[in-house]
């Protein structure tokens, strides 16, 4: 009893019953349904076949056979790729700008998280009026003479994905501009005064100062932005449901079809799982990275 | 030197204002469009302000769709939503943070794992879930599911930012009798405004965003949410400047509170990302 007691009072139990909550809602919601998917993803299952029938990897044989999983699984990767890169350009270019002594600094500040805050439905609608045909991005390309006559930007298969990415890029570049900006900040000034000092230029300030004072938290924020993009459904479903003729299909949205729309839940599991095993050797490589990261510093 | 500085500090001025102005551009003209009248929104040239300004389109989306009564419904659940997830990230990052459990840097890769999760693939087995909790088709059901988005990357932030507070205050504030409990309460969460503000913000947005969980999860016409509800509209009308209004009208108040809380991102994420 009396030990019961001590260890009811004793600080870890504390610690232990803080985290009870968010270690029930982690694995009830999150790790447990991961585990149920794969299991869901051996079975042929439906919205009108609840119960489901134990197929083996029947479905994942079907599956890998299929070319277009493996041209949405490029499509996404691709998308994602280069959305991550183009973000994590402008966004430390702004966050350079931004760490300069400037005037405004607050304002523009603001309006570079601003697209944060824009709903995807509202980004969607502001981008497709926009991209149309008749919309502004038509209007500047055919006055600066690149185009003869307006394009329908989101509706033709080789334009559509370029204009998908770009919307993204508007639309979550902020966060890394943002996490760029914290890491800036956490550099020591008197490192850029010493090194102006002994007379660095701009570019080996930038090499030997700002680049290893940014990488580690760089290096979280291109994670956290290549998982976040790779399972991005709500955008590009807003912006082209997939199309035109799949040329923007990636799989967060063959499996909503497949087992909301098509119903056969089974399959949609299993290009679930498929995608979790990308994602784990992402982060496979963020931790490879991360060690030779620690090690050289 | 001195003179590649007179001419280098306008060209950051000339860089960062159009950057600025092409960023905004969007939002500008999507307000700006929304008072255009039916002939003004198909011209060409695109008019970059309504040649005569009406309110037609504000008049036909909150009297004629149901616009108001999704925004409602998105505000109730992101509300829970965002308080669901903070209590999560609150609990779990400081746990994490101040006590030395077992386990603790499994649990800490646990929360890093679940991040990873796409959202789609909680749906099929979540589906189950919610039938089982009879939960399908409900509001709570629907702060359940999004919580799930927010609460990984919250329970990070709230540790990171845990840790960058001294312990000494937290000691300095049970030496003059507070619990544990009540330090925290009393000394830690004060100083985390910063902190929880991000979290909040983040948290808000993405629920107020949700499309994937309100388009499978409900079901009802009048419990839907703002993008479920829209997504019709988007798809079939193709009429701009009703849209563009009602987008106004979605934005403006997220903006309006993502503006006021702004400041406090910066800080926020140096805690708790820093750390990785």
């Amino acid at each position: 009893m009396k030990a019961l007691r001590r260890l009811v009072r004793s600080e870890s139990f504390l610690g232990f019953l803080l985290l009870l909550p968010p270690l029930i809602f982690l694995a009830v919601l999150i790790v447990g349904p991961f585990l149920t998917n794969a299991l869901l993803s051996l079975q042929r299952l439906s919205v009108t076949r609840p119960q489901g029938e134990f197929i083996g990897l029947q479905n994942y044989r079907s599956l890998f056979a299929d070319p277009g999983f493996w041209r949405f699984l490029w499509q996404g990767l691709v998308f994602t790729g280069s959305s991550t890169l183009i973000q994590v350009l402008l966004g430390t270019g702004l966050a350079l700008l931004l760490n300069q002594a400037l005037r405004c600094r607050g304002l523009l500040r603001a309006i570079f998280v601003l697209p944060w805050a824009v709903p995807n439905i509202v980004a969607a609608a502001t981008w497709k009026f926009l991209l149309w045909p008749d919309g502004v991005i038509s209007y500047v390309f055919v006055t600066l003479g690149l185009i003869d006559r307006p394009v329908a930007w989101l509706s033709m298969p080789a334009t559509a994905m370029p204009a998908v990415v770009l919307v993204s890029v508007w639309r979550f570049m902020p966060f890394l501009f943002l996490v760029v900006l914290a890491g800036l900040q956490q550099i020591p000034l008197e490192q850029y005064e010493s090194a102006s000092m002994d007379g660095a230029s701009f570019w080996q300030q930038f090499w030997f100062i700002t680049l290893p004072g940014i990488r580690t938290i760089l290096l979280v924020g291109i994670l956290l932005r290549f998982v976040w993009l790779f399972n991005n459904f709500d955008l590009i479903y807003l912006l082209t449901g997939g199309g035109p003729s799949n040329a923007t299909n990636i799989l967060p949205i063959e499996v909503y079809n497949i087992s909301f729309v098509g119903s056969s839940m089974g399959m949609g599991a299993a290009i679930t799982t498929v995608m979790i095993v990308v994602l784990l050797l992402t982060l496979v490589l963020y931790y490879r990275v991360r060690r030779r990261e620690l090690e050289l510093s | 030197m001195r003179l590649r500085y007179r001419v280098r500090k306008p060209l950051l001025y000339l860089c960062a204002f159009s950057a600025a102005a092409l960023n905004f551009f969007p939002v500008y003209y999507m307000f700006v469009s929304s008072f255009k009248s039916d002939m003004d929104i198909v011209s060409w040239p695109p008019s970059l302000l309504p040649l005569e300004a009406t309110l037609a389109n504000y008049k036909y989306v909150l009297t004629q769709t149901p616009l108001l009564l999704y925004m409602k419904n998105s505000l109730i659940v992101a509300l829970g939503t965002t308080s669901a997830t903070l209590c999560f990230a609150i609990l779990g990052g400081y746990s994490l943070a101040r006590f030395r459990l077992r386990g603790r840097e499994a649990i800490a890769n646990l929360v890093l794992f679940a991040y990873i999760v796409p959202p789609i693939m909680l749906t099929i087995p979540l589906w189950q879930v919610m039938v089982t909790l009879r939960l399908l088709d409900t509001h709570a059901g629907l702060v359940i599911l999004q919580s799930t988005y927010g609460v990984p990357f919250g329970i990070w932030l709230m540790r990171g930012f845990f840790e960058g507070i001294p312990f000494e205050i937290e000691e300095s504030a049970m030496v003059d009798g507070c619990s544990k409990l009540g330090a925290l309460w009393r000394v830690v969460l004060p100083l985390s405004v910063p902190g929880l503000a991000a979290v909040a913000i983040f948290v808000f947005i993405l629920s107020w965003s949700d499309l994937l969980f309100s388009l499978v999860f409900i079901n009802t016409a009048s419990l839907r949410t703002i993008q479920p509800g829209l997504l019709g509209y988007l798809t079939l009308s193709g009429d701009f400047a009703q849209l563009m209004a009602a987008s106004s009208l979605i934005l403006i108040p997220v903006a309006i509170m993502f503006m006021s809380v702004e400041r406090y991102l910066v800080s926020g994420l140096t805690a708790g990302a820093v750390k990785g």
